[in-house]
């Protein structure tokens, strides 16, 4: 055994007591030196990858640039004028590197994107056996279809040989779920029979994320043919037997265009109320989505969706199914929604009101604007300030509503959202800016007194501080003089100062006067010693 | 007597060093399996986002709306820059909500001249407690902009305004002198849209702003920064973004989530209770609170931490302000921990109570007392001739050569994903500096934590400001 001597006793003035060297330190030595040459070597390593990582990928970046603008050279002639397609596809064929294979193929998807070149992709790209490629990699690990997939698979006419031989084991082994998900999202960009087959199949996937991606794209690309399979799954998602999650396949099946609707009846009648509100509520986004481009009527829903919202889904059991059914039925633009929509406006439901208040946000439903006038008053404050802004969406008559509103209504909490919205919505100007005739400065004035008595009063001091008319500002100064507040006293006091219009001076120093010995009469008296 | 005391010194001596060593062991084994776990997650995250649909997220109808809260004290220099890249993000519905928190300079009146904001009555909803803003400011021509001005009460409270007045399911949290990437908000959706669970916080990455190039509210070059300093810290928000928090949250454990930029589902924080003021780093303390709510609950949840969703933020450009900086996170992570101490080896939590939570407390909050111990005592141990010096100086170069080892291991991560530092001169000088960080700039650090330590125990509770350096395209400027 090693000894280890602590030190000199004769130096060290105690007595020398051989301490025998505990092994574990000889260990310990050991393995601190064998752990730092290890770490050593590691951290080298680690900075060589970096460097060397850094220097393969300019070189890479360098080729791509290069091979990029080569492909550009070559494509850009091929969309301008169909040429040759054998020469084109024989020049093509040059670019066999992984780096040439990849700028190609992004020149050619990024054409793509362009509805009219992409019949010139897709020719280009099933000339090149791409499409054959991707579809085999993509349908490689893919369960046998059942059900609703197999039956439309067989409608699609669907007749795909998968690979043999070494082919098909170097495909299952290439093909992880990362290649597959990229197969899939070319297949989606280039879309064809074969490649929207693939992408029905690729919805049996093993991989839920390879599932998620074909259910998207098969969203994306609207074939009506695949919207059963694509409902089928939500119910499924919904029950709880999918991984996948429910925004997903919203955000697939609200892709599809308004007449394909037709094909939700199944799910619109669910005994699973979630299911017919979902069901709702993707009906709901494709009819806003062609209600931003278009004037909807009930000619553009089938017979059944109007019969299921005019008859079932408003007094559908479940307030969030009458909420979402209040949005479409706004876009039937006939005389029984407007009658439903009256009825969903005085809704038990808090929301299903506030739904319905946003969906009569036209000039269209003026005429039930007394009914939203109504809930201007509402219990809940988000269906006060929905009917308020509804009620701003109708026009000039909707803000008569509210202003009158205003005017009328005692209870403070409705006269504050009104009055937020009055000043968000930016109407407030408008009404500031209208003063004409003594009518408009009559009702200006009672708005302006409105807020005062709500101490709502920050929007019009700094209207009186700006540069507008000297009328408005007797207005104004009209208004504020019945507040005793330090703030409206300070403004009317600069308006009596700096105001360059001697009228405006004249009748803020009058009001100021008046609150300044009101202000004082008001305050408590201190009683001293 | 004398062989007595050295009898004791000796004692003292050994238990700290099984101490030293332990936490050594722990504290890096820990670090290297985190590093491991995240060069694979990063890995494939980096492969899927190709396919991941990011535009599909951006048109679609149901991709849920974000307010986001700038809490704002004294932030002058910074304020216009910070609003306009938030107003420019790319996010199809997004709401701005600044809280001014009674700034004593100019960050107000530059907000207003600038968005030509109005100053309006609007209704205030309190749910979370709150010094009540005395103010509203805005313009009906920029909707998507609110600012809202209180009295000083700290910045939780300025975030508890904040959730007060947002109207959106979800809320994202921005320091107001940091600048977000155009797509960064839309990349930290991303994993909430996704989730088919209940994601209730999801945070990005911060990296440093010092040296970058900002023009009209954008980064439009990156470099590192020229100070050393600065640089340091580029390695260690590389190291601890890319792998610590990627980390953790592989291991739904994640504790720490940068207040900087984090996005969270607004009733589950009101839940929680907001803000809170019992500690200086409330952004730490929220997501814990959130966890301890959701578990008695029994409900399912996620959290969740992406790397690329990138947040800009000045760092401290000078000693003084990185020592106030670091005692503030660090006296912040010592209430916090002991805030939440009932999660420590609690099975309810599970790999939070069991995992991470025992690393932060034993590792991240008491690590630095072992290691300043360990900082003096070898080197006494040594004078002393109790320890050789071969084993002194084996044990002092395996705890560099092992810290040097993890910051490199961050610096390969960032290049293995993102290569956000184009110039090779630049990669070179990060490599330098993550080897270079165990000499001097470790112990710095170790230092300012300990003070922070001493803070906790001497029961402060308030704030150090750091007022931070941000370089423009034209100029540099205070931010």
């Amino acid at each position: 055994m090693l000894e280890y001597n602590v030190g000199d006793p004769d130096q060290r003035g105690y007595t020398k007591q051989p301490v025998p060297m505990p092994i574990r330190i000889e260990i310990l030595i050991e393995i601190v030196v064998s752990v730092i040459v290890v770490i050593f070597v590691a951290a080298a390593g680690f900075i060589l990858v970096v460097i060397q990582r850094r220097i393969n990928r300019r070189r890479f970046f360098e080729e791509l640039d290069w091979a990029r603008e080569r492909t550009e050279e070559l494509v850009e002639p091929v969309y301008q004028n169909h040429s040759d397609w054998d020469a084109v596809i024989n020049s093509f064929r040059d670019f066999r590197t992984k780096v040439g294979r990849q700028a190609l193929e992004e020149t050619l998807l990024r054409h793509a994107k362009v509805a009219e070149q992409l019949a010139v992709t897709r020719q280009i790209v099933q000339k090149m056996g791409w499409i054959q490629e991707w579809v085999d990699v993509l349908r490689s690990r893919a369960n046998k279809p059942s059900g609703e997939t197999a039956r439309m698979l067989a409608e699609f006419g669907d007749d795909y040989r998968p690979p043999t031989g070494v082919r098909r084991i170097r495909l299952w082994l290439r093909a992880n779920f990362m290649t597959r998900c990229k197969a899939a999202n070319k297949l989606a960009r280039v879309p064809t029979p074969e490649g929207i087959q693939a992408l029905v199949v690729g919805i049996a996937d093993p991989h839920p994320e390879v599932r998620e991606i074909c259910f998207r794209h098969l969203g994306n690309l609207a074939d009506p043919a695949t919207l059963p399979v694509l409902i089928e799954e939500l119910i499924r998602v919904i029950e709880g037997s999918s991984p996948l999650s429910v925004r997903d396949m919203k955000t697939a099946l609200v892709q599809f265009p308004l007449e394909e609707v037709g094909a939700f009846p199944k799910a619109l009648e669910h005994p699973n109320r979630r299911i017919r509100f979902l069901a709702t509520d993707i009906i709901r986004e494709i009819t806003e989505r062609h209600a931003a481009t278009a004037f909807l009527s009930k000619n553009d829903f089938t017979p059944q969706i109007y019969r299921l919202f005019t008859e079932r889904l408003y007094q559908d059991e479940w307030g969030d199914v009458r909420a979402r059914a209040a949005m479409v039925l706004a876009h039937f633009h006939d005389s029984p929604s407007t009658t439903r929509l009256e009825k969903l406006l005085q809704d038990e439901v808090w929301f299903v009101r506030l739904h319905a208040c946003r969906a009569v946000a036209s000039k269209f439903y003026l005429p039930i604007a007394p009914a939203v006038a109504r809930r201007i008053s509402d219990t809940h404050w988000l269906v006060r300030e929905a009917a308020t802004r509804t009620l701003c969406k109708m026009g000039e008559p909707g803000v008569e509503h509210i202003i009158h509103s205003f005017l009328t209504i005692p209870d403070h909490y409705v006269l504050e959202q009104i009055c937020e919205e009055l000043q968000r919505s930016g109407i407030l100007f408008n009404i500031l800016h209208s003063v004409s005739d003594e009518q408009q400065r009559q009702r200006i004035l009672n708005v302006v007194i409105r807020m005062t008595s709500l101490e709502k009063v920050s929007i019009l001091r700094s209207y009186l501080l700006a540069p507008v008319s000297p009328d408005l500002k007797l207005v104004l100064i009209q208004g504020l003089a019945s507040s005793i507040s330090a703030e409206c006293l300070e403004t009317l006091q600069h308006c009596a100062e700096k105001d360059p219009d001697p009228m405006v001076r004249g009748a803020a120093l009058a009001a100021f006067q008046k609150g300044l010995a009101r202000a004082t009469a008001d305050m408590p008296v201190v009683e001293g010693n | 007597m004398l062989g007595i005391s050295r009898d004791v010194v000796l004692l003292i001596t050994n238990i700290f060093s099984d101490i030293i060593v332990l936490y050594f062991i722990v504290g890096n084994g820990i670090y290297t399996v985190l590093m491991l776990m995240s060069f694979v997650t990063v890995w494939f995250y980096q492969k899927r986002i190709g396919y991941a649909g990011l535009q599909e997220v951006r048109e679609s109808p149901v991709t849920p709306p974000v307010t986001i809260i700038v809490p704002a004290f004294n932030e002058e220099r910074s304020i216009i820059f910070t609003v306009e890249s938030l107003l420019r993000m790319d996010y199809p519905a997004k709401e701005i909500i600044v809280v001014d928190d009674g700034s004593t300079d100019q960050t107000l009146l530059r907000l207003i001249e600038y968005f030509q904001l109005i100053q309006m009555d609007l209704i205030y909803r309190p749910r979370l407690p709150s010094n009540p803003p005395t103010a509203f400011y805005y313009n009906p021509h920029v909707p998507m902009l609110t600012v809202v001005t209180k009295l000083n009460g700290g910045k939780s409270h300025a975030l508890n305004v904040g959730i007060n007045m947002a109207r959106s399911p979800y809320f994202c949290t921005v320091d107001a002198d940091c600048i977000l990437e155009r797509d960064s908000l839309l990349r930290l959706m991303y994993p909430v849209i996704k989730s088919s669970v209940n994601t209730v916080l999801s945070a990005g990455i911060v990296r440093i702003l010092n040296g970058c190039v900002v023009k009209d509210g954008q980064v439009t070059e990156i470099r590192l920064p020229s100070r050393a300093i600065e640089r340091f810290q580029v390695i260690e928000y590389l190291r601890s973004f890319l792998f610590g928090r990627t980390g953790w949250n592989l291991l739904n454990a994640t504790f720490i989530a940068s207040g900087a930029f984090c996005i969270f589902h607004r009733e589950t924080a009101i839940a929680a209770g907001g803000f809170s003021t019992d500690t200086v780093t409330e952004d730490i303390d929220i997501v814990n609170c959130i966890h301890r709510n959701l578990r008695a609950g029994r409900r399912k949840y996620r959290m969740s931490f992406t790397t690329d969703p990138v947040c800009w933020t000045a760092a401290p450009h000078n000693l003084w302000l990185l020592g106030r900086q670091r005692r503030r996170w660090h006296l912040g992570l010592v209430q916090t921990v002991m805030k939440h101490n009932s999660m420590l080896f609690s099975w309810r939590y599970r790999a939070i109570g069991l995992l991470s939570m025992p690393f932060q407390t034993f590792v991240e909050t008491f690590g630095c007392l072992v290691e300043g111990v360990g900082y003096v005592l070898i080197p006494v141990s040594f004078l002393l001739g109790l320890t050789p010096l071969y084993l002194f100086l084996l044990f002092i170069l395996l705890a560099f050569v092992y810290g040097a080892l993890l910051s490199v291991g961050g610096v390969l991560l960032e290049e293995l994903t993102y290569r956000r530092y184009p110039k090779m001169g630049d990669l070179l000088r990060l490599l330098l500096y993550a080897a270079l960080e165990n000499f001097g700039y470790r112990q710095l650090i170790v230092l300012f934590r300990v003070q922070g330590f001493f803070q906790y125990l001497r029961g402060k509770k308030t704030w150090e400001v750091v007022h931070h350096h941000l370089r423009t395209e034209e100029k540099e400027t205070l931010a």
